[in-house]
């Protein structure tokens, strides 16, 4: 039943961003966390990453202030922090920012749901993570913005299939699917969300509770 | 130029990035650190300042960008692509640091959570250029529309949004440009797997 590798990826327009340097931080997150456990999007993210090596070749080469070269010279001793050692759950650019799986904070929205926000700027809703136990049942809902979900631990199924550990969903609004959780361990998931509801609908509510919760 | 002489009077030293990048990784090399100065301090520079960033600053961000070419070289595999390429990830990661001033995030090759791709073997050095080369040859060959949507994104870091805006065309027309020059850029590759 488990894949090998994710059978769920991004858009192509998201790995686009995230290897120019212009997408948001926190679907930079969302997008290096998929990457550690995707290798197929890794070679994809590659082949964008040389295409952005052959345009230097159109730059117009400018010389560098006289004292670079010594004040660059000058840095290389300079002590560095030592590498820290992830821990084999959280792909390691997560677990830089909340620490072990096992230890993580998790706040408690109703049973069955836990969350943490990981609020990576003031100009975008905070990246998630969401602990949801076994069995659960995500009612119907609809959202109006884009909604990114990224597994780390256990799985769920909904509309467009099963999905575990690595698999990305990125979904435009306008569609509902329920979401059930896989029965035999809770499913942690990273969850990076644009703009949440579409309040003038009745399930917009449920879904308010969902996202905001 | 005279500096570089002056310090390596038994061996010339390459001006591969590839070479230069290696004696760094293995050897701490310092000469051929001063060789990835030579060779990527002014690109650096200059695509930061097409990017629209200030000479003193852009001067900064390239030491800065050096520095952690030094300090990661061991990170490198050259077995899996070019040294430009991968200078190319750091710099991009860096602008994001320093220059929008907000979180990059990159995946860790020394993860115990990566998942190892099962199928890929080593690039011999023969098939890293010839990629190269290919990859010159897919841009040369993409129309201007997908070609422009390329320069906004890699030079100004432009999201596709924003692309759009610029060009005065739906969000929709920019994602199928990306897609096509994406799709283009495998098919190209892929004959030189």
């Amino acid at each position: 039943m488990t894949h090998a590798t994710p059978e769920h990826h991004p858009p192509d327009e998201l790995l686009f961003e995230y290897a120019t340097g212009a997408c948001t931080p926190a679907v930079g997150l969302f997008a290096a966390c998929h990457l550690t456990l995707c290798p197929v999007c890794r070679t994809r993210v590659a082949e964008l990453e040389s295409l952005g090596a052959a345009l230097l070749d159109e730059v117009e080469a400018i010389e560098l202030s006289g004292g670079a070269r010594d004040a660059l010279l000058a840095r290389l001793d300079e002590p560095e922090p030592s590498p820290t050692v992830g821990d084999g759950v959280l792909p390691k650019p997560l677990f830089d920012l909340v620490g072990p799986a096992a230890e993580l904070p998790w706040s408690r929205v109703f049973p069955g749901l836990e969350r943490i926000d990981l609020p990576l700027t003031q100009q975008e809703l905070p990246a998630r993570l969401y602990r949801f136990a076994p069995r659960l049942k995500l009612p119907t809902h609809s959202h109006a913005g884009v909604e990114r979900t990224l597994v780390l631990t256990g799985g769920y199924t909904d509309a467009f299939g099963h999905h575990e550990r690595g698999d990305a969903s990125v979904l435009q609004g306008g569609f509902d699917h329920d979401v059930l959780i896989d029965p035999l361990a809770p499913c942690i998931a990273l969850a990076v969300n644009d703009l949440p509801f579409d309040a003038s609908r009745p399930l917009g509510r449920i879904l308010q509770w969902y996202l905001q919760a | 130029m005279t500096c570089l002489l002056a310090h390596s009077l038994s061996q010339p030293m390459s001006d591969d990035p590839d070479v230069l990048l290696l004696a760094v990784r293995d050897e701490r090399d310092r000469d051929a650190f001063l060789g990835l100065f030579e060779h990527f301090g002014p690109i650096l520079k200059g695509w930061l300042c097409k990017g629209g960033m200030d000479a003193i600053a852009a001067d900064e961000l390239v030491q800065e960008i050096l520095l952690r070419v030094w300090r990661r070289a061991d990170r490198w595999d050259p077995t899996r692509g070019s040294a430009t390429t991968w200078v190319f990830a750091i710099a991009r990661n860096a602008r994001i640091d320093r220059h929008r001033r907000v979180k990059s995030f990159t995946w860790d090759d020394e993860d115990p959570a990566l998942v190892v791709d099962p199928d890929s073997g080593p690039m011999s050095r023969a098939s890293k250029s010839q990629r190269a080369a290919a990859v010159r040859e897919a841009l040369e060959g993409l129309p201007d529309e997908q070609a422009s949507v390329l320069r906004h994104a890699y030079f100004e870091q432009r999201t596709l949004r924003e692309i759009a805006e610029l060009q005065q065309v739906a969000l929709g027309t920019i994602k199928s440009r990306v897609r096509l020059a994406m799709a283009r850029l495998r098919l190209v590759l892929g004959e030189h797997r």
